[in-house]
This record gives C-alpha cells, structure tokens and sequence, in this order.
C-alpha cells in the first residue's frame, strides 16, 4: 500500500509499482482498452518525457510483475506504450504545466535520458535548464549507444525537440571537468547542477593481444561511430565478448556493416545471459552464433592484424550464497575462433576522471559517490548526480527516474526548503493467484509483433519491430486484468445474501462461517457483475463504477433531447471496433447516443429502466462477440435482466420492446442495415412520453 | 414546517429523557450510536441553537424504521413518528436523500408511473378471476405486479397472493374493479421525505377511485391501508370512501360461516407487520383467519402484537447488515416457537424475510396469509 497525494492508502498494481518513474501502466492500457489513444499518450507523456524511446527499449520491469503473466503470458505494456506514442496523436500534446521562472540557472551535465529527464523537470518548474554535452549530439547512450534499427534516430529527435522546446539550452562538444570545470559554472551562476554523464568507459578484457592488434576494438566506441553514420570498418569474422545488451547490440549492428559471420562469445549459459530475451532471439533470427560458456584467453595476430580468438569452455560452479554460478575453466578445452574483428562488450564504467578532483569517486567502478540513493546530493553543495554514472550500467527508465529524482531534490534546493527524506522504494511481490482463478480466467494470446524481413533488416538500420496496429493495440489492452480496480466491500453495509457469491463468475467472494463476506480485491477482474446484483449498493468496482452509464447519460443526454427519435446504445468495449467505428456511428447515427462501458454484466435493471426515465426512446445493449468476452458464463444473468427490465417496461405501459439486445459483428459496433432498420422499428414506436419531462427537468 | 414548529407539534418537548424509547428501539440494538432519544435531544438542541440545517444534513434520521414500538412505550407519549416523518420532510427539502435498497429502482418505478405513462397492470387480474370496470368496490393492487418481476428468483410470488384474493373476494360474490391507472400508493414517498410527490399520488388515486363510482377500497397490503386510512385525508379532504382491509372481510364471512376450509396439517406463527398491528391495530383478524384453518396449530413468537418487532427494513431504505442483525432475530425467534412456516401480512415483511432466509440453512418457510388461506379454500 502506499499513500497518494491526499495521504489516502492506495494499492498500486504490481506494473506501476515494478516501475521506476512509477508509471500509471492501468491507466494508460484502459485508456487504449476504450480507443481513448491521445489521453493514453498525455497519461504516459506527463511523467514521462521519452515514451517513444521507453516504448522501445525499456526493459519492462512492469511485464515481468504483471498479473496476467501468471496466466497466460504478460501484457505487452511496452508495445502499448509505443502505440500510444506513436500516433499522430503525440503532436496534439502541449505541455501546459511549466511554471513561473524562478530565475534559478541549473546545469545539467550530460544529454543521456537522466540528464533529458531531469532538464524536462526541472524546464517545468520554472529553472533555466543548461544541457552541456560533451558530445557532438544529444542523447547520450540513447544515441550513441542503442542501435537505430531499435531506436530510430527520429523518435529520439522528436522526444529531445519537445523538451528542448522548453527553453532549455543546450550546448554541445564541452566536457564538464575538462573544458570547464564544475567551479567555473557556479562562477558562471548555475545555482545547482545535476551530474549524470552515463557510462561510457568500456570495461578492458585484459586478454593478450588486446592492446597492440589491430582490429579490436570496445564495443562503446564501435557503437558510437556505427550510430554517428560512421561507417567503421568491419571484419568478414567478428567475435563480440559479453552476454549483454551491448554485446547484442554490437553483433547485430556488425552484421548490418557487413560481416559475413558473427560470433557471441559469454562465459556462462543462456539462462544467465543478462541480454533481453527479445534481443537474443532477434540476434540468432540474423545469423549471429551464440557461444555460451566460452571465455577469450588471448587474441591471436598477424602481421599486427587480429586473426584469431582462442578460447577456453566453462563450466559452471554450483550456486554460491548469492545464487550466482560462477564459470569455471575446464582445463584442456582451448580452441580457437578464426576472427579479423574482436569487439569487447564486457560491461561499462563512468568516464568519471575528469571530475575526480571535484567529486568524491568509488574505489570500485568509479562511481560519482551520493549521500543518499532517494536525494542523490553529492558531498558537495549544489551537486546532484545520477543516472548510470551513480547506479553503474543500469536501464534507459533507472536512469530517467534518476534524472526526475534529481529534478526534485534541486527544487527543494534551490527553494531553501529542507527535504524529507525519501522512502526507500519496496520491492513488491506480485501475489500469487490461487490455482482456481488461475483456471477461470480466459485465456487470451498476447499479440505477436511484425517484423521486417532479413533482407530489409540487413540492409541497414531500419527499425525492425513495427507498431502494433490499431486492431492489435485494442485487443493487447483488453488483456488487462485491471489489478485493484475490483470489488471493494462494505462491511456494514452487506446483507450477506450471498448475492455475489452466486453470480460471480471467477468464484471470488466467499463467506465465513459467522456469514461475513469477503472479496479479494487483488483476484478480483472487475468485472461488475457483483455491482449490478447486490440487492445493497455493498459492493462497487473501480472500474467503470455502479452508475456511470446512468450519470454520464445525465450529463450528455440533455444536448439530444429535441431529436426526432433518441436511442442510447450500450457498448461493451470487448467489441472489435476502432476509434473509427465511433466516430462513423456519431455522423452516421446521430439519435443514438453511446454509452461504452466495459462488458454489459455491469449494468443493472435499475440502470436500464434510469435511461428510460432519462427519456430515451430504446435501448441498445450491444454486447460483445461471444468468443471476445472475458466472462461469457455471465450471459444468461444479462438475458435475465433484460427480461426483467422488459417487464418491467411492460408493466409501465412503455413496452419491452424498446429494450433490445445485440451481438456486435466480428468487426465494427452495428451492421448497418439492421441497424438502419432497427431505427425505423424503434421510430414506429413512437416517442417515449417521459422525454417531455426529462426535458423539462 | 420549521423543526421548531415539529417540536411543539409532535409533543417532543413532553420528552422526560427516559430512554425507553432508545431501549425498545430495534435499531438501537444493532447499530451503535443510533438512539432516537440522543437523535430528538439533537434536533431540540439545534433547533435552540438556531442550527437545524446542520443537523438536517445528517444520516440518523433515515436510520429510524419508523416501526413505531418506541411510541407504544414513550410515557410521554411523544408523537415520535410524526416528529421523524417532518424531520425527513425537510431534510429531503434540504437536499439530504435517503439511501435506497435495490439501487433505487423501486422509487424510479414510482416516479416513472408519476409521470403519466400509460401502465398496463391489470392482466393478472383477468387472468384470475372477474373483475368490473366500474363498481362499488375497489381492489388497490398496488405495487405487487413490480414485486412479482423484481423478486420471483427470490422465490416469491406477491402476485400469487393478489390473484388469490381475487379468487376470495369472487367467491364471497365480490367483483372488484381494478384499473390499469393506479399508481403507488405513496406510502414510500411519504417516509423518504418526498411529500410534494406523495401528495400527487394520493390526489391521483382517490380522484380515479371516486371517478369509477367506487365506494369501499379493499387492501391486502397494511402499507396501502394503512396510507389511504389514515395520511390520504391529511391531503385529501372529503374522500368520501371507505378503506377496507381485505383481512376484515375474510372474517367478517368467517363469522358467518360461508365458506368451508379444508384441514392443514401445519404449525404456524404470526408476524404483526407495524403498518398493520401498533399502526392499523389491526392484531386480531389475521389471528382468527389462521385459527379458523382447521387442523393447523398456531403458535406466538416471544415478541407479538403490539410487541412486535420490524422485519428490518422500511420504505426500501437504508438496507444494511443491521436489518439482517434484526431480522435473522425475529426469524430465530420464529424458528423458537417450533413452528415450520412463519404466516406474514406484508408483500414487504414477506421479500425481506425470504432474502434473509435465502441466505441461512434453517428449516423455516415464509408464507404469505392470503396465500394459506387460499389453500384451505382449495384455490
């Protein structure tokens, strides 16, 4: 649990808890779930200022956690965000939130996504943000270091564009430590500065060979100049050392310069392969070979020229404490690679050097040394760090939550205001769901991705996984089991019928033997049906909450009133229509009025009888097709309220009639003609006497 | 009425601080911090004070089951009822609504009648029995065509006991008329505070009764006769008709013995419903039905007459795990006395009863009065 704004307990989901920068994954996915794609982009866009780049490279924390993973496989949350930024709906987001100027200039050293998220923050507080890069370009690892076929130059542009559109400036090719020293900004009257110069340092294999031939070469430099469009030279035969992303990053960009063969050589096995999964099977789908547990002893030359890697077989060691399994040479098992190229891919370090007489450095790795991870001050006064050049190689989204940390801390700062200390974020678990909801749940596929082909991937750096499409995103989105949006009880105000004992589909609420109710709120899927049925009000969701179809319809009913016949269609979003579909039914139906709302089970017999008080002369309740459902064993709880609802209608001489019921077609929200001619059915009833009065009222 | 007025009005200055009635009161035994006598000291506090709008913003008032066991005790006879009902009068006035059971959809039924639509709830009737376009009786159906939709998965059946009266009332030669017009009775309305609707209703009623050339209306529900017999006149002067509860008329053929029942082999008890017993008075007639059903063996819960206690519920408001607290105790209290059906007189008492049930293993069927003596009748 943890406390929002107004100090009130909240849970959040384990994806926005798994989450660095504490992204609000529910929303944005519901958002996309109901076609809302542009409030889905500014939901990821105000706490995030590089979602195109997240949407692409982020390492997903929150899909590791994610409840549907346990039972089938996660939500695709990155590809969601990606959907989402990519739409032309990202130019209609303005940032409206920047604050007064406070005339307070701030440095940031370093143009890398801590750096570009702390300068977004600090722009919207009212700092005048200064960007100084040491490199030609900005970006820093985003750029220089994440290969173009996974982040197009572009997207980057366009994401630094927009903040740097905030006033902030920028200058390139000075080295803080360097050029200018620290001491030389404040004389310039940078009040604070945030230090986040990312690691850029390879780490060096040690090996014979590796100094004096040429040929070899770490992989930062070989994937700076490859991302610059440089083209450096590339051996036929390439062997790149490491088991990470950079090593993956390496080979794959090789393969692109031209290698005809490429070898990854990591010392222990594929299970402890640090890489994502995703980029490993993309790398072996090019061609690149794997040789796991396999360590380089020496790099052999000729004529000054690598032309060989010899090797050693590991094996691995029982777990040790840490449960790491250490590689172990197995004597007698050195073999040789025929190479022309080596690339050492083997971890990265700060190139912290030039700040060593102005910051306090770690003995180990070189580390810019902070007081507290949560605050992230250095030693001295006015200097703030983060980013990988703290943390140590880490993710794109570690290092913007750095940069948005920083942000804060410098604002507390430079406003003189003392800062409570931090709350070490918690781990948090995901629960376990029990075997029996696990079983319930419908099993629905996550969506694949579209690639390009090898040809067009190995001609060059197009980007090779391509946007969900509209269909997909939907679909995707609708896989969510909204986590904590579900059943909240109230005690004293249940009955205990066991209403919602009998109805609910996953078989949740139970009952205690002194007859209390009880409904897991973290199994709950929210489905609603519960809601509908409590015979009390006991019991609400979270999502899509008891009565709001009915006030929704209060508050945009009014402007349709005068109409010549007025429908109100109840949508369940588990149809396969697009954002299209809606706007085709406003200009081509404009008497129907929706309503969407997520799977009919959540609407009540009240709330059908609400909307005819309302003055509507029908109702549609367009359900979903059977297969798209989530809970179809509610439906004949639906048929039965219908029934009732019609009777009812019956009875108040309005007639049952003007209830009717559909199944959506496999694509779209009507068939045209029925609907054409369900209209001119529902006009021959004629005009429901209470519109005069709803009007009235 | 200014709450000043209410006071003078309804004797609540005669209160002695005594506490009889906070000690009687059900809902004082199950919902901490609700006592009628801490909630009429409030109001004469803040009516002193010169704050009534913010005490009639409060909940507590709603809370009250307007059962009326604390009037059949108050030594001071303090007109607590009258004093709740002004009370929630304004508070409704005030904005301040009361928190209906069922998500409100029995109300939206009633306003929706209010507004004229042209209902069609006389089928039943037609099907049952023989009924008059015109005539001097009237049968008041009320609300139990709605109940039969929204409550036959509970497992009852208020229209069985309507079109079982029909059948009585046919044999005992009557032909009542009744009339797609009706609309509720108001009964709801008038303790949800909603007067200005109530009133409308009642007007409604009596003008359509009078317009078929009615004389006497019959009534299976307390909550109907209750509302025409005794608020319809604060409304509507010179009614010129007669309320007549349909449990009167059984006995009054009792008496004269024109009907022969036939033995059922049952062990009963009897729930006074409030609008019937300590409101109507009205304890004897259903006794003396049940008693008049040959073989049947009738048995008192502990708690009876005027002593009886609320099924939990009133005006579908506020339903809450206090009203189960209160009626799985009139239902054990019922099981106590040995009994395999507990008779009740109330299509309300009677849906509340089997949803409490509904929920409990207990070996205790719910059975409407009509219905049982339609048995013995062999209808």
């Amino acid at each position: 649990m943890t406390k929002n704004e107004l100090g009130m307990e909240v849970e959040y989901p384990p994806c926005r808890s798994a989450c660095p920068i504490l992204t609000d994954v529910r929303e944005y996915v519901q958002l996309i779930a109901e076609r809302r794609y542009e409030e889905a982009f500014v939901s990821i866009r105000k706490l995030n200022p590089l979602p195109g780049v997240c949407g692409r490279i982020c390492t997903h924390p929150c899909e590791v956690v994610c409840k549907r993973g346990q039972v089938d496989e996660p939500i695709a949350i990155a590809a969601l965000k990606r959907f989402a930024s990519d739409g032309l709906w990202t130019e209609q987001y303005k940032e409206t939130l920047r604050g007064k100027s406070t005339g307070h200039k701030v440095a940031v050293i370093g143009s890398g996504p801590a750096g570009l998220a702390a300068a977004h923050d600090l722009a919207l507080l009212g700092h005048d943000v200064t960007i100084f890069e040491a490199l030609p370009v900005l970006g820093g690892m985003l750029r220089v270091g994440v290969p173009g076929y996974r982040l197009p130059k572009d997207v980057l542009d366009e994401e630094i564009r927009a903040i740097v559109d905030l006033g902030v400036e920028i200058k390139t090719g000075v080295r803080i430590g360097k050029e200018m020293k620290l001491a030389d900004l404040f004389e310039q009257g940078y009040k604070a500065m945030f230090v986040a110069i990312g690691a850029h340092k390879d780490r060096q294999l040690g090996i014979a060979g590796e100094d004096e031939l040429q040929g070899v070469i770490s992989a930062v430099s070989f994937l700076r100049q490859a991302n610059q469009g440089e083209t450096p030279e590339v051996g036929k035969k390439v062997a790149v050392i490491g088991g990470g992303n950079t090593a993956i990053d390496s080979a794959r960009s090789a393969v692109r310069l031209g290698a005809e063969a490429v070898h990854i050589v990591y010392r222990r096995s594929r299970d402890e392969m640090p890489a994502a999964d995703e980029e490993i099977e993309e790398a072996i789908h090019e061609g690149i070979e794997l040789a796991y547990l396999t360590s380089p002893v020496e790099i052999l030359g000729q004529d000054g020229k690598v032309s060989a890697l010899k090797c050693i077989k590991n094996e691995l060691s029982e777990p040790d404490a840490s449960g790491r399994r250490s590689p172990k040479p197995v004597p007698g098992s050195e073999f040789t690679i025929d190479v022309d190229m080596v690339i050492a891919a083997i971890g990265q370090a700060p190139d912290s050097s030039f700040l060593s007489d102005e910051l306090e450095l770690s003995e180990r790795g070189k580390l810019i040394d902070v007081e507290d991870p949560n605050i992230l001050a250095t030693a001295r006064t006015g200097v703030f760090a983060g980013g990988d050049a703290v943390t140590g190689p880490a993710t794109a989204v570690k290092a913007i939550a750095g940069g948005k940390q920083a942000a804060i801390s410098i604002d507390f700062y430079l406003r003189g205001e003392a800062q409570t200390e931090a709350e070490p974020r918690k781990e948090v678990e995901t629960e376990k769901l029990p075997p029996n909801i696990l079983e319930k749940t419908t099993i629905l596929p996550r969506c694949g991705v579209q690639t390009l082909s090898q040809d067009s991937r190995l001609a060059g750096f197009d980007e090779v996984v391509s946007v969900l499409t509209e269909d997909q995103a939907i679909r995707e989105a609708r896989r969510c089991l909204h986590c904590f949006m579900g059943a909240d009880l109230d005690q004293e105000q249940c009955i205990a019928c066991k209403a919602c004992v009998k109805v609910c589909p996953l078989e949740i609420p139970t009952i205690s033997a002194d007859g209390k109710v009880d409904i897991d709120i973290f199994q709950c899927q929210a489905c609603g049906t519960c809601v509908a049925e409590c015979p009390v009000q006991a019991v609400n969701v979270r999502l899509c909450p008891h009565g709001h179809i009915v006030s929704e319809l209060e508050s945009t009913l009014g402007q349709s009133q005068s109409a010549d016949s007025l429908v109100v269609g109840v949508f369940s979003q588990y149809g396969n229509f697009k954002a299209d579909h809606l706007d085709a039914l406003g200009r081509d139906f404009p008497q129907i009025v929706p309503v969407m709302t997520f799977g009919l089970e959540r609407v009540s017999v009240s709330d059908l009888l609400r909307i005819f008080q309302l003055g509507a002369d029908a109702v549609l309740m367009a359900e979903a097709p059977a297969e798209d459902r989530p809970f179809s064993e509610t439906q004949p709880l639906v048929e039965r309220r219908n029934e009732i609802a019609r009777d009812i209608l019956d009875l108040l001489g309005l007639g049952g009639d003007r209830l009717i019921s559909y199944t959506m077609p496999q694509e779209g929200l009507f068939e045209a003609t029925w609907l054409s001619e369900t209209i001119d059915g529902i006009k021959a009833l004629g005009q429901n006497p209470l519109r005069k009065e709803a009007i009235a009222a | 009425m200014s709450i000043q007025d209410l006071i003078e009005k309804t004797k609540v200055s005669f209160c002695q601080d005594c506490g009889v009635c906070t000690g009687s009161c059900p809902v004082s035994r199950v919902l901490p911090g609700f006592s009628p006598q801490q909630m009429v000291a409030k109001y004469v506090l803040s009516s002193d004070l010169g704050m009534e709008d913010e005490v009639l913003g409060e909940q507590d008032v709603w809370s009250c089951l307007t059962c009326a066991l604390c009037l059949q005790r108050c030594p001071s006879k303090v007109e607590y009822l009258e004093f709740v009902r002004g009370v929630r009068e304004e508070a409704f006035r005030a904005g301040n609504k009361i928190t209906h059971a069922h998500d409100g959809i029995l109300q939206t039924i009633t306003q929706m009648q209010t507004s004229g639509l042209p209902q069609n709830r006389t089928a039943w009737a037609r099907e049952a029995g023989t009924i008059k376009e015109e005539g001097e009786y009237y049968l008041f159906v009320g609300c139990v065509p709605y109940f039969d939709v929204l409550f036959k998965d509970m497992g009852v059946s208020p229209l069985g006991s309507a079109s079982d009266m029909l059948k009585i009332l046919n044999k005992f030669g009557i032909e009542p008329v009744v009339s797609d017009e009706e609309r509720c009775c108001g009964h709801d309305m008038l303790w949800s505070g909603n007067v200005d609707l109530f009133k409308e209703l009642a007007l409604h009623n009596v003008e359509l009764i009078k317009r078929l050339g009615c004389k006497k209306v019959i009534f299976g529900c307390p909550e109907g006769y209750l509302t025409f017999k005794e608020y319809y006149p604060l409304y509507c002067t010179d009614m010129g008709l007669d309320a007549v509860h349909f449990y009167d008329l059984v006995y009054d053929q009792i008496q004269e013995g024109t009907f022969q029942l036939s033995p059922l082999e049952q062990k009963v008890t009897y729930h006074d419903p409030c609008r019937l017993g300590r409101m109507a008075g009205m304890y004897d007639s259903p006794r003396e039905i049940i008693a008049s059903i040959p073989g049947i063996k009738f048995v008192e819960m502990e708690r009876n007459r005027e002593e009886a206690v609320c099924c939990g519920i009133s005006c579908w408001a506020n339903c809450s795990s206090y009203s189960k607290q209160i009626q799985m105790d009139r239902i054990k209290e019922a099981e106590a006395t040995g009994a395999d059906t507990l008779i009740t007189a109330c299509p309300k008492c009677n849906i509340h009863f089997s949803c409490a049930l509904s929920s409990a293993e207990m070996g205790l069927e719910v059975k409407d009065l009509t219905q049982l003596m339609a048995s013995a009748m062999g209808i």
